[in-house]
């Protein structure tokens, strides 16, 4: 090879590299949750009927309504009987956004899915999905409210 | 149920609010406590600062009529203030036991959560006291609740106070080796069966027995993909799956009750149901409930004498009429009647001299700073008598408040299983056969 042919290749080798299309490496946009595991904080009685609350009617207690449950918190010494009595009652308020019977038979497994990323804050795991499908189905009478309230009253809601 | 309509039919607008061996699961043998005097202890703080000026030595007559003997009338310029009570019928309170009247706040601040602490955990305390903390000793109910053999439910154990702020903390302490697994089920009445209380807690939904096999299934199937890794932040004192049940059903049926306008005047005293009187009032529903065998429950009305001399005295009668319509229902409650002891003592005294704040009739009102008449008590242990020394008065300058706890786990037949040194007091012997 000539100097003039090696001067060219020179020349020619940055404009090849700057016109060559440069790789862009793209991630997806993924939800991140916590697994169930590294939950390792346990609710205080605040903290814990604030997000019962916003669990099951989508906005925070007013500050008349969480004055109430501190009050009956403090009223008696047994918190995890005044949660049950507090999570009972927002279950049975006409207000609270849990699916009906038909809509939990109609597709169990959104139901569950649903349900799990509202209380768990994470996806269901498949093999909970399976069970609960199953529990669903092979149970006529068993109603929403009572896998919220198996949910809501769980040692896993209790952390986060 | 509209927060009026609940209000007024509860009634509550107006306050302002022997022993044998067992055998455990484990197949371990127990001697069992040793042998009780009585079966239950009702303890009364009669609490909220009250002098012996007014109270045995009826400086101003006898204030409290259903306790102590006497007719001595009200003194004229506060009688046209005090509220109408029933009169008393039959023998008076002190005549079924002991009266100590040289009983001793000894030492430690004559403040209200000082004296409450003393009492609960038979330890004087000093200003270092933390208002913000669980007492530093253990308190009868976790001294009953470790050692008695054998062992209660938190069922058996009460702790009624009409008051919040610091006084939930006094069901159990923070000391190693006790703590919530042997407190008291703690109960606020006035907080708990309210307006706020029921918008709170009182519409629950209700499962039947199928739902509640569901909810057991389902929770198997959550808690065993769950492994807790955290402290527990507020453990409280936890009561058994069926005993949870059994308070349900309680705090159900009250405020049932409560709507169907059974508390708007239950002791038929009309305006002059005070605080204090509702408080024994609910501690009287538990006791029938529960029947529990320790319950300590406490009066504070008394307390308005910083401000009103007259209201003192009139809230000292309606604390008195509470007590003996107490000890009547303990003794027409089956299993309780003739079962049971009652201890009724002030947390501390009021001051001597008074302070600036007067009355509508000129009295001025009266604090407790310390001084020597603000240690100054009385005591008052009834029972059985076969049990206690009855119509008995001790004049000398005898007990202290500190002996509170060693008496009842006498009586309760426990004190023999408490770790020496643990309790400086003493069992007050002079009032028990």
């Amino acid at each position: 090879m000539n100097m003039r042919a090696f001067k060219l290749i020179l020349l020619l080798i940055p404009i090849i590299w700057a016109c060559e299309k440069p790789t862009i490496y793209e991630v997806d946009t993924l939800q991140v949750y916590s697994d169930g595991g590294e939950k390792i904080n346990r609710k205080t009685s605040s903290e814990f009927i604030s997000i019962a609350f916003a669990d099951l009617f989508g906005s925070a207690p007013t500050a008349a309504e969480l004055s109430n449950f501190n009050l009956v918190y403090e009223a008696f010494g047994d918190p995890e009987f005044i949660e049950d009595l507090i999570v009972r009652n927002l279950i049975n308020d006409p207000r609270s956004d849990i699916p009906s019977q038909s809509e939990m038979k109609a597709d169990p497994e959104s139901f569950v899915q649903e349900a799990y990323l509202s209380l768990y804050n994470r996806p269901a795991q498949e093999s909970e999905v399976y069970f609960l499908r199953e529990y669903i189905e092979s149970t006529p009478d068993l109603l929403p409210t009572t896998i919220y309230y198996g949910m809501m009253t769980s040692e896993e809601y209790r952390y986060y | 149920m509209e927060r009026r309509k609940f209000l007024k039919k509860a009634g509550l607008a107006s306050l302002g609010l022997a022993a044998s061996p067992y055998i455990l699961p484990s197949g371990r043998l127990f001697a069992a406590t040793g042998s009780r005097m009585v079966n239950h202890v009702v303890f009364c703080l009669f609490a909220g600062g009250v002098r012996d000026l007014e109270s045995i030595q009826k400086a101003e007559g006898n204030l409290m009529p259903h306790i102590l003997s006497g007719t001595e009338p009200i003194s004229g310029d506060i009688s046209g203030s005090m509220d109408p009570l029933p009169g008393p019928s039959g023998p008076r309170l002190q005549e079924f036991g002991t009266l100590y009247k040289g009983f001793k706040y000894s030492t430690g601040p004559t403040g209200h959560i000082n004296g409450h602490n003393a009492v609960i955990t038979g330890r004087y305390n000093d200003t270092s006291l933390n208002l913000l903390s669980r007492p530093e000793y253990p308190t009868l109910f976790e001294y009953y609740r470790k050692h008695y053999q054998p062992e209660r439910s938190a069922l058996d154990a009460w702790w009624i106070s009409n008051q919040l702020g610091p006084y939930p903390d006094l069901n159990y302490s923070n000391y190693p080796g006790y703590g919530p697994l042997y407190g008291a089920n703690f109960l606020a009445p006035l907080s708990m069966v309210s307006q706020e209380g029921y918008d709170a807690v009182g519409s629950p939904t209700n499962f039947d027995p199928d739902e509640k096999d569901q909810i057991n299934q389902l929770q198997k199937f959550f808690n065993g993909n769950f492994q807790a890794a955290g402290e527990s932040l507020f453990a409280g004192v936890p009561n058994t799956r069926e005993d949870r049940e059994a308070l349900d059903a309680f705090l159900s049926q009250t405020y049932q009750e409560a709507l169907a306008g059974v508390y708007t005047d239950p002791w038929g005293v009309g305006a002059s149901m005070n605080g204090d009187m509702y408080n024994l009032f609910f501690a009287e529903k538990v006791m029938e409930a529960f029947k529990p065998e320790l319950m300590v429950v406490n009066m504070f009305d008394v307390d308005v004498a910083h401000q009103n001399f007259t209201q003192y005295c009139n809230n000292l009668r309606k604390a008195d009429y509470a007590l003996a319509h107490l000890w009547n229902t303990i003794q027409s409650t089956p299993g309780m009647a003739n079962d049971t002891l009652l201890i009724a003592v002030p947390e501390h005294g009021r001051n001597l001299e008074a302070n600036t704040i007067q009355d509508a009739n000129g009295r001025f009102a009266l604090d407790h700073t310390g001084d020597e008449m603000s240690r100054s008590i009385f005591c008052l242990v009834a029972g059985p008598n076969n049990v206690v020394n009855q119509n008995q008065v001790i004049q000398s300058t005898t007990g202290e408040t500190i002996d509170i706890v060693p008496t009842i786990a006498k009586a309760l037949g426990f004190d023999q299983d408490i770790p020496g040194g643990m309790l400086p007091g003493r069992f007050l012997n002079e009032a028990f056969l």
